[in-house]
């Protein structure tokens, strides 16, 4: 299992170097001047290309290629927004955890409500609740994010009175973006939880249990869930990742400085050093996700724990 | 010494179970009634599909939730009727006093979960014992079956097919139960493999006491561990009998049917001997007795009405109209 | 009969869901409306004597109220005793993302930019400059040699004194950066004594000088360079409020000091600070800017969105407040060969009267904005009082026509460019000239985008943009044809235009008579028109015991500088 960690962590690192070279390929084809944009609009032709100068940017692709891969990976010198001349190191280090905590706090949410839904629809299959669990699914894919938000906030915040409508702070502040977030989670986890769970439900092994004498229940949660795991990992870990990247709209209707409003807003100002850097992070929080996924699978099935030993250790016999 | 009850330690009355989907609904059993001797084993014959399985599984009450439903009949035992049980006492029931061992072992075990914890979780449901005492019974039955104790922690895909049967039985017997339900233990099974498996069954069965239920397509079998046997044919028992009375004088054209279509082995033969025509559909079934299509010895009352179960001349039951016609041989 | 199958239910499950949800939106909407006052003891707000015959106050609501002579509330201010109030929330749609002194200048004439830093000299909200730093400053007969006197006692938060060598040293890390375009300017700038220092301009172009010493932000060299991000994230000010708290494009708290280096007395109205504790929050979503005035996360909302002001008129818990903002929305010609339009005089004349300006003010704004009779909003320096009572470029559609007829245009598409911003006066535009019979094809792109061609000429027709800082900013940028590559921003060469403009922009030369020459000479050429001025609208809680309003230049209230009532 070591090994084939070891691998996979491996592996990580051509995957970011593609993701920042693309990046970088990308941002610097774009239409745009970031010196023009800077200089907001009353700058002369001289000013621009003296800024232009400043910032490397007259300087050939590849030149610029190789001072960008050399500064971040070799140096660790992220740089500074050119925009606010605030180091990317620090604006990410405070920025990260909140979108982190909200992917997590939506994470969980979606699966404390999707698993339970969906072995509710699985367990009662063709009967009412079955169709209760999956109508609530339904609905679940089918709201827009930014609509539910506003209804949230009406009801919880102006009506109510009992949530923040915006901002960031203690853990209540994160309460009504997560719910935005998860609708989407819960739908595809409950959808995902109830096919597993009727594939699993038919087999044999369930039916061994339940000669044995285990109870409906363990039947359900102990034998049934644990094999139907697979899938709603994968599921689970995809969630997760979309959910770093995806939380601009719900960044900007709640006012919460994250990842998602930082790129976007590097993004809409030609921030070269904001996007690259961000995009790298990301890159490299999502293949930990999908590392973190994988070896769930290995705990959860022995089977698959098996071949990555077996993957590993194959390579170092044939020699 | 022969030991008497009032009444006989399982007795299966007029069992009807059927499946159903929204289009149609399959008789999967349709009354059958039996009766199991206490250290006895009831052989149950027929095809794949005549509903032996069924059976077995509405003992158990474990058929699946959803599409299957017991219609009729009783199933008791010791005097009590399992069909009116809770839930809560046929879990009590299950895994202690009757216990089941499944056709295919490379699925029958849970593949995520360690082999000596399967055994041990039966164990640990049916006792209060420490977990400690609990883990060195499953090793002690893990023996029982000729598994070395160390492969306790490992799992179902690193045994073979035969070693994983052998830890099914394993789960089945451990907490001695009075009932064993084996369906078709060694079908699925290499041939060399199968004359293990059933004399382990066999050991065990002789140690321990128990009944058994031993349900199997293979007339070699019966006739080398049953008792009794029971001929079954589109769920109902056709003939019933000790092991002597059925293989020597077989009453009904379908267990004469079975016995011709074993090849002789000292006979030159060219072709088989097969029933003629096939097993019908259990959702439409013949009208009067569900053989009557592929009988040599129909008549037209066969066609219409109820098929009654007379004793035959040497004592056992055969449902049939006209016993006399085929005892004679009087076919067309 | 027929049952009741699966997919049925669901249909029905997610239409009912569905309608349940939008009921219970509109259940949650409509609570708003009647709510009681809080307390009466804020009156109205001062109008002033309003000098503007042709202001459209946009709103007769009850609660509404158009601020217009800002230099009359200012006045008044002196004499008034007010109390201090204790904190204040306000929310603002734009976001702050470092409090660095040397970056750009985005934001920097935004009024919660004079809590975080002292300045050389203040610019008012109606565009004059007063000394901050500065006791007085004079200029040499050469027109181009400044020399500034600083109090002798400005100090920062941590004590340490700032004297002139820290403004010139400001001055020229602002010079090398080249983030401020008005720096650029500057020819030399060299220190007299401690507290004097000299700034030679490169050129005499009237109000350059003080636009340079307004964005001069007062800082210790010694406490900036201790700074390990340049005051990125924490500064340490010489202004009269410290930061305690600051997240970067989020949220800014402000607490007033008790040791700010400049004596009471001395303040001027525009610099007092009668607030104790001040929070800037920034709030995007439009929505959210409601529902936060609504549910108190902020107590007033500076430059709100207009599309939701209406919800808060004739509502008596709150006072809407609109004042002439700083940015007026204009429209260039093309000036490049490649385009008809450039050589065609009948037809530029012939789009700019097609133009009904209150059509666009009631279509684009909701009716709040002013007409602009040139490019600049009135406050700005340099604007000549009688423009507001000429006729400027009046719509008549029947004369666009005879011109149209007298031009050489033949029915082609004109490119209109813009910002995203701008699209619905675009629409507007194109609707109008469509009604004379002029094709016009829309070009609307983000503003990154814009900006890579966004003074080239031959890229389009016709171009909206929208300006501020002052009537010289808006001649050297837009109409200066050394500015840029191909000529000025409409890539046009007009010789004569340039003499008269080199001419008037000398301090010695800039009067109201030859400033009048120059809008004149555009207007009659038709280059460019200003269309329309928007107000900057403030909604705020009813309660908040505001008598006098100080508005800042870019038109928000100067909440600490105003004046109350408690």
């Amino acid at each position: 299992m070591l090994r084939y960690t070891l691998r996979r962590l491996l592996w990580m690192i051509p995957i970011v170097l593609g993701v920042a070279i693309l990046v970088f390929t990308l941002m610097t084809f774009c239409p745009g001047d970031p010196a023009q944009i800077l200089l907001s609009g009353s700058a002369t032709d001289e000013d621009i290309q003296a800024l232009r100068d400043n910032l490397g940017l007259n300087d050939p692709y590849l030149v610029r290629l190789g001072n960008f891969l050399g500064n971040t990976f070799l140096k660790f010198d992220l740089g500074s927004s050119w925009m606010t001349k605030v180091a990317i190191k620090d604006e990410i280090a405070t920025r990260l955890p909140r979108t982190f905590t909200l992917g997590i706090i939506s994470l969980l949410i979606s699966v404390a409500v999707g698993i339970p839904l969906g072995i509710i629809a699985a367990v009662n299959q063709g009967r009412l609740g079955d169709n209760i669990a999956t109508a609530l699914a339904l609905i679940g894919a089918s709201i827009p994010g930014f609509w539910l938000a506003l209804l949230l906030i009406l009801l919880f915040s102006v009506k109510l009175n009992w949530l923040p409508s915006m901002g960031i702070g203690g853990v209540k502040y994160y309460i009504l973006p997560a719910l935005t977030g998860c609708t989407y989670g819960i739908a595809t986890l409950t959808r995902q939880t109830r096919s597993s769970m009727l594939d699993v439900i038919r087999s044999d092994y369930i039916t061994t249990a339940r000669s044995k004498g285990v109870s409906e229940l363990h039947v359900i949660t102990r034998h049934a869930l644990k094999n139907a795991l697979i899938p709603i990992i994968t599921v689970v870990g995809t969630h997760f990742g979309m959910m770093l990247g995806g939380q601009m709209i719900t960044e900007t209707i709640f006012s919460i400085p994250g990842m998602g409003s930082y790129i976007i807003g590097g993004v809409n100002q030609r921030d070269y050093p904001v996007v690259q850097i961000g995009s790298i992070f990301l890159a490299i929080v999502f293949s930990l996700s999908m590392l973190v996924v994988d070896l769930l699978y290995a705990a959860a099935d022995p089977r698959i724990k098996a071949r990555y030993s077996q993957s590993a250790k194959r390579k170092v016999k044939t020699k | 010494m022969t030991e008497t009850k009032n009444a006989p330690f399982l007795e299966i009355n007029d069992l009807k179970v059927e499946y159903f989907t929204k289009e149609s609904v399959v008789h999967a059993v349709n009354g059958v009634t039996l009766t199991l001797e206490k250290g006895k084993t009831l052989g149950l014959v027929g095809e794949t599909g005549a509903g032996k399985t069924t059976v077995a599984k509405s003992i158990l009450r474990i058929l699946p939730d959803v599409g299957a439903r017991i219609v009729g009949g009783e199933i008791k035992l010791e005097g009590r009727d399992l069909l009116k049980s809770s839930e809560a006492e046929m879990r009590q029931i299950r895994g202690k006093r009757i216990s089941m061992i499944f056709q295919d072992p490379m699925t029958a075990l849970n593949p995520v979960q360690r082999v000596g914890d399967q055994i041990a979780e039966v164990i640990a449901l049916h006792s209060n014992e420490s977990a400690e005492a609990v883990r060195k019974r499953a090793e002690d039955m893990l023996e029982m079956v000729n598994i070395p104790r160390e492969r306790y922690s490992e799992y179902p895909h690193q045994f073979s097919g035969g070693m994983k049967q052998r830890v099914v039985i394993a789960i089945a017997l451990a907490c001695n139960p009075e009932l064993l339900l084996a369906d078709e233990p060694t079908t699925a099974l290499d041939v060399t493999i199968q004359a293990q498996v059933l004399r382990l069954i066999a050991q065990l069965r002789d140690k321990l006491g128990t009944s058994m239920m031993l349900i199997t397509h293979d007339m070699g079998v019966v006739a080398t561990h049953c008792d009794t046997v029971a001929v079954v044919y589109a769920g109902s028992v056709v003939e019933y009998g000790t092991k002597e009375q059925v293989f020597d004088h077989p009453t009904h054209p379908y267990t004469i049917g079975l016995f011709g279509a074993i090849p002789n082995m000292n006979v030159d033969e060219r072709w088989l001997h097969p029933i003629e025509g096939l097993p019908p559909d259990p959702s439409h079934l013949p009208t009067g007795c569900a053989f009557h299509p592929r009988c040599k010895y129909a008549t037209e009352a066969c066609r219409t009405g109820e098929v009654p179960t007379v004793i035959t001349p040497d004592g056992h039951q055969c449902r049939c109209h006209n016993t006399d016609a085929v005892l004679k041989g009087e076919g067309k | 009969m027929k049952t009741l199958t699966r997919r049925d239910f669901l249909k029905v499950a997610s239409i009912g869901s569905a309608s349940a949800a939008a009921l219970l939106a509109l259940a949650s909407c409509g609570s708003k409306g009647g709510e009681t006052a809080g307390s009466s003891a804020g009156t109205n707000t001062n109008t002033g004597t309003g000098t503007n015959a042709s202001a459209s106050t946009g709103s007769t609501a009850s609660n509404a109220t158009v601020i217009e002579d800002v230099q009359q509330a200012a006045a008044e201010t002196v004499e008034t005793e007010s109390d201090i109030l204790d904190e204040l929330t306000i929310g603002m749609g734009g976001f702050y993302t470092s409090l660095a002194p040397v970056r750009n200048g985005n934001y920097q004439w935004q009024i919660f930019v004079r809590y975080l830093f002292d300045r050389v000299i203040y610019r008012t909200g109606d565009r004059r400059y007063i000394g901050q730093g500065a006791k007085e400053w004079s200029v040499a007969d050469d027109g181009v040699t400044y020399t500034v006197e600083l109090y002798d006692y400005i100090t920062d938060a941590e004590g340490n004194p700032v004297t002139a060598e820290d403004v010139v040293w400001m001055i020229e890390e602002s010079i090398a950066a080249k983030q401020k375009a008005c720096y650029a300017k500057i020819d030399t700038v060299k220190v007299i004594d401690a507290k004097t220092f000299e700034v030679k301009m490169k050129s005499d172009v009237a109000e350059n000088f003080e636009i340079c010493m307004a964005s001069t932000y007062l800082v210790a060299r010694k406490a900036f360079e201790a700074s390990a991000d340049g005051f990125a994230t924490a500064s340490v000010t010489t202004a009269p409020y410290k930061v305690t708290e600051f997240v970067a494009s989020n949220s800014c708290a402000m607490e007033l000091r008790d040791d700010y280096w400049q004596k009471e007395e001395l303040l001027p109205p525009e610099l007092k600070n009668r607030v104790k504790k001040l929070t800037y929050k920034t709030i995007t979503e439009v929505s959210q800017q409601q529902i936060a005035l609504e549910t108190g996360v902020v107590d007033a909302f500076a430059s709100i969105n207009a599309t939701i002001v209406h919800s808060f008129e004739e509502n008596n818990a709150y006072q809407v407040l609109s004042a002439p903002g700083a940015v007026g929305q204009n429209i260039y010609c093309s000036g490049h060969e490649s385009r008809p339009i450039a050589s065609d005089v009948n037809l530029r004349r012939a789009i700019f009267t097609c133009l009904d300006v209150d059509g666009l003010i009631k279509g684009a704004q909701d009716g709040r904005a002013e007409p602009m009779h040139d490019f600049v909003p009135r406050t700005s320096t340099g604007y000549v009082t009688k423009w507001d009572n000429e006729d400027y470029f009046v719509y008549n559609p029947e004369k666009a026509k005879e011109y149209l007829k007298e031009s050489n245009y033949k029915g082609e598409a004109l490119i209109l460019s813009g910002g995203t911003s701008v699209q619905k006066v675009a629409q507007l535009i194109q609707g109008y000239c469509l009604a004379v019979g002029i094709n016009i094809e829309l070009q609307i792109e983000d503003q990154a985008l814009l900006s890579t061609h966004a003074n080239d000429g031959s890229t389009w027709d016709l171009a909206l943009s929208n300006q501020g800082n002052g009537l010289i900013n808006v001649w050297t940028n837009r109409f200066d044809n050394t500015a840029y590559a191909m000529g000025d921003a409409m890539s046009r060469h007009d010789d004569e235009l340039q003499e008269l403009l080199e001419f008037t922009w000398q301090v010695k030369n800039f009067t109201e008579e030859n400033i009048d020459k120059v809008h004149k000479y555009i207007m009659d050429n038709a280059y460019a028109r200003g269309l329309y001025l928007p107000f900057t609208i403030t909604v705020q809680r009813a309660d908040i015991p505001l008598t006098t309003p100080i508005i800042a230049s870019s038109g928000e209230i100067d909440y600490p500088a105003s004046a109350y009532t408690l």
